[in-house]
């Protein structure tokens, strides 16, 4: 089954300069999780921008037909035919003081 | 690189407004540069998006709003011009977050303004150019110019 994907301009490098993929997932892996692993297949680099392991990661946001993946089952999210699923970085900032939070160490994640 | 942020005084004033309403929470949103039809200068607007942090140190885009607001760009083929956030207990400057955040969202050319509503920190708007990792220099500071 057919799943259009669009991801953030920072991962578009590892694309080939394409914005927006249309995968081709099996069945029997139609979960976000299993999209990301074949999207790795055809462009090798982009789950490790995504996952730290089986955890999405911190400043990434995935959403299955505007539905965020958070408020779903995670990775978990089932997938059907003709869904969309957009990528986005978060846009996160803290000022001189901030002395950062549980998702500090994801920030030197990808910053290089 | 970009050398300088246009900017018309009316969206300034909002900015400011926003930051100001907000505080002391930080504000944030997205400065777009949307054209215009049947015309060949283009108009730069302010989108507002919800700190989900509602926080005063820290902002980060409420990801629902994100998801309407990058829809919205999309259909309107705007250009994202700078992320633009509040300071309201620091003063307009990037804070490493800031840096290493902006750098992990968007490409360079998108410009960082920093605004800080309150009179102790002058009521200023200062803009920066993110340098992509790895550049001795983390965050250039580039002029406003405003539009009357």
């Amino acid at each position: 089954m057919d799943i259009h994907v669009h991801l953030p301009s920072i991962l578009h490098s590892l694309t080939n300069e394409q914005p927006s993929l249309k995968i081709a997932l099996p069945e029997q892996a139609s979960t976000v999780a299993g999209l990301i692993r074949q999207m790795d297949t055809q462009h090798p680099g982009l789950q490790a921008r995504l996952l730290d392991g089986n955890k999405v990661l911190r400043f990434i946001n995935i959403y299955v037909n505007d539905s965020d993946i958070r408020f779903a089952q995670q990775l978990a999210t089932p997938l059907k035919a003709g869904d969309e699923v957009v990528i986005l970085s978060a846009v996160a900032g803290g000022n001189p003081n901030w002395q950062g939070s549980d998702g500090w160490q994801y920030l030197l994640h990808g910053a290089a | 690189m970009p050398d300088a942020l246009h900017l018309p005084q009316r969206v300034l004033q909002e900015l400011m407004q926003y930051a100001l309403e907000a505080a002391p929470a930080e504000c944030c949103g997205l400065l777009l540069q949307m054209p215009q039809d049947g015309d060949t200068t283009s108009k730069i607007a302010a989108l507002p998006i919800r700190n989900c942090a509602n926080n005063h140190e820290y902002f980060e885009f409420d990801p629902h709003e994100q998801l309407r607001a990058w829809r919205q760009v999309r259909a309107s083929a705007a250009q994202v011009l700078a992320v633009y956030h509040s300071h309201t207990s620091a003063a307009a400057i990037p804070g490493w977050a800031d840096i290493a955040l902006a750098r992990m969202a968007f490409s360079p050319q998108v410009l960082q303004l920093i605004l800080t509503p309150q009179a102790r920190y002058l009521r200023k708007a200062r803009c920066f150019y993110i340098a992509p990792a790895g550049q001795r220099i983390h965050a250039q500071e580039l002029p406003i110019f405003l539009q009357f």
